[in-house]
């Protein structure tokens, strides 16, 4: 031990020297401690003497006792490993390393894939399916009578509840509702065939009608009603809408 | 004893693979859908029809008795039997607008008293059309916020009334502009 502290070396050099000796330095201190041994001669009989060191417990282990005083170099090889532990914690055996592509899966790797296998699942489901995307389905469609009466589906903001309305549970569906919202309450008229409906929304008290139309938008009479008579008699509306959006 | 650990390691080293194969498989399945289907068309006109309707009828009754006449325009002829659903007996063509937007577009139109009506074509595909309406008054409360589905060649008509005997009806349209 007296030997060993005569040795021109520092507590991390010596640590940096028992860790390359043990093989465990990564590559950086791999190419620290050789520079170290290639300079500082110190170094290298350090290096020897843990060599000596483990030469000699390996052979008291096997009952070969050569007569050695080996009690200071234990004593050494003993404080060495308890500075190692104070600088870098306690010594443990690492387990075996599995291949680069383990190394690279964290062990959250099942719980992650599972989560893109979700999203996949999610992401396959819009691609395939866009139209029942956030869809809020009912399992029956909504059922029509023949009368003219207003069916209420809904009744105001509060309570406007998604609907998912087939028009008409057969092949002769030409209408489906996946959800409407309105700030009056919501009526659906069906067609006498039941094929489709008319969504009527039905104002609730409170909530202003629109005023009456100007006179410049009153209808066109029945005779002149064409697309054409409608925009030329409703100049006024046509200029606030915009050039181009008519027909 | 290996088999249980290599097994597990087996599946924790591909699941990731095989989730980015599904998420290939359905970032790549829209386009190989255009590729095979190249003249699908991706334009549509919306075309929308502002109807007002008038002299209600009362003719709530359940039973089916017989309808009054029903007055409207040459232009809404194709309307007729949806409209004479509705308790009112004159229909009146107050404007009419076209748009043509392609598909995911979102776009809004000017109606009569100041309301707008924002749509969104969402897709077309075997004349079945997807199409969100938001219809919203002046005051920008909502009258309709709805996602329908609905024949190319059919109307989505929709009203609310607007005055004390009279109802606004809007006739919305999807015509698929084949390229």
């Amino acid at each position: 031990m007296s030997n060993e502290r005569q040795l021109n070396l520092s507590d991390k050099q010596e640590i940096l020297l028992s860790q390359y000796f043990d093989g465990e330095c990564g590559p950086i201190r791999r190419f620290l401690a050789q520079r170290l041994l290639s300079r500082n001669p110190d170094a290298a009989r350090f290096l020897t003497s843990l060599g000596h060191t483990s030469t000699s417990i390996q052979s008291i282990q096997a009952g070969e006792n050569s007569g050695v005083n080996l009690w200071s170099r234990i004593d050494a090889r003993i404080e060495q490993e308890r500075r190692s532990s104070f600088y870098l914690g306690e010594r443990r055996t690492e387990e075996p390393r599995g291949s680069i592509l383990e190394r690279f899966i964290p062990s959250h790797a099942l719980f992650g894939g599972l989560s893109g296998a979700a999203i996949a699942a999610i992401v396959l489901f819009v691609v395939y399916k866009p139209r029942n995307f956030i869809t809020f389905s009912s399992p029956e469609p909504l059922a029509f009578t023949a009368s003219h009466e207003f069916q209420p589906v809904g009744m105001g903001q509060a309570n406007s509840a998604a609907h998912n309305r087939g028009i008409a549970n057969s092949d002769t569906r030409r209408m489906e509702v996946d959800w409407m919202r309105s700030h009056g309450s919501l009526a659906l008229i069906p067609d006498q065939n039941g094929s489709s409906a008319i969504i009527w929304v039905k104002r609730r008290q409170g909530w202003p009608a629109p005023s009456r139309m100007p006179s410049a938008l009153q209808p066109v009479p029945l005779a002149n009603a064409t697309p054409t008579a409608s925009f030329q008699m409703n100049r006024e509306w046509l200029d606030q809408s915009g050039p181009g959006s008519a027909k | 004893m290996g088999v249980v650990p290599a097994v597990s390691l087996v599946c924790r080293a591909h699941l990731p693979l095989v989730c980015a194969f599904i998420f290939l498989l359905g970032a790549l399945t829209p386009i190989s859908r255009a590729e095979h289907s190249p003249t699908e068309p991706t334009t549509v006109t919306i075309s929308v029809r502002t109807i007002q309707a008038s002299e209600p009828t009362h003719h709530h009754s359940a039973g089916g008795g017989t309808s009054p006449a029903v007055h409207l325009a040459s232009s809404l002829q194709d309307l007729e039997a949806r409209l004479a659903n509705l308790p009112f007996s004159n229909f009146q063509l107050i404007a009419r607008k076209e748009e043509t937007i392609t598909l995911k577009k979102k776009n809004s139109l000017q109606l009569p008293n100041g309301q707008s009506l924002t749509f969104r074509p969402m897709y077309l595909e075997d004349k079945k059309v997807g199409l969100w309406l938001n219809w919203r008054d002046k005051d920008g409360s909502e009258i309709l916020n709805t996602r329908v589905h609905f024949d190319s060649n059919e109307a989505v008509l929709t009203g609310t009334d607007c005055a004390a005997d009279e109802g606004l009806i809007l006739a919305i349209k999807a015509i698929p502009v084949i390229p």
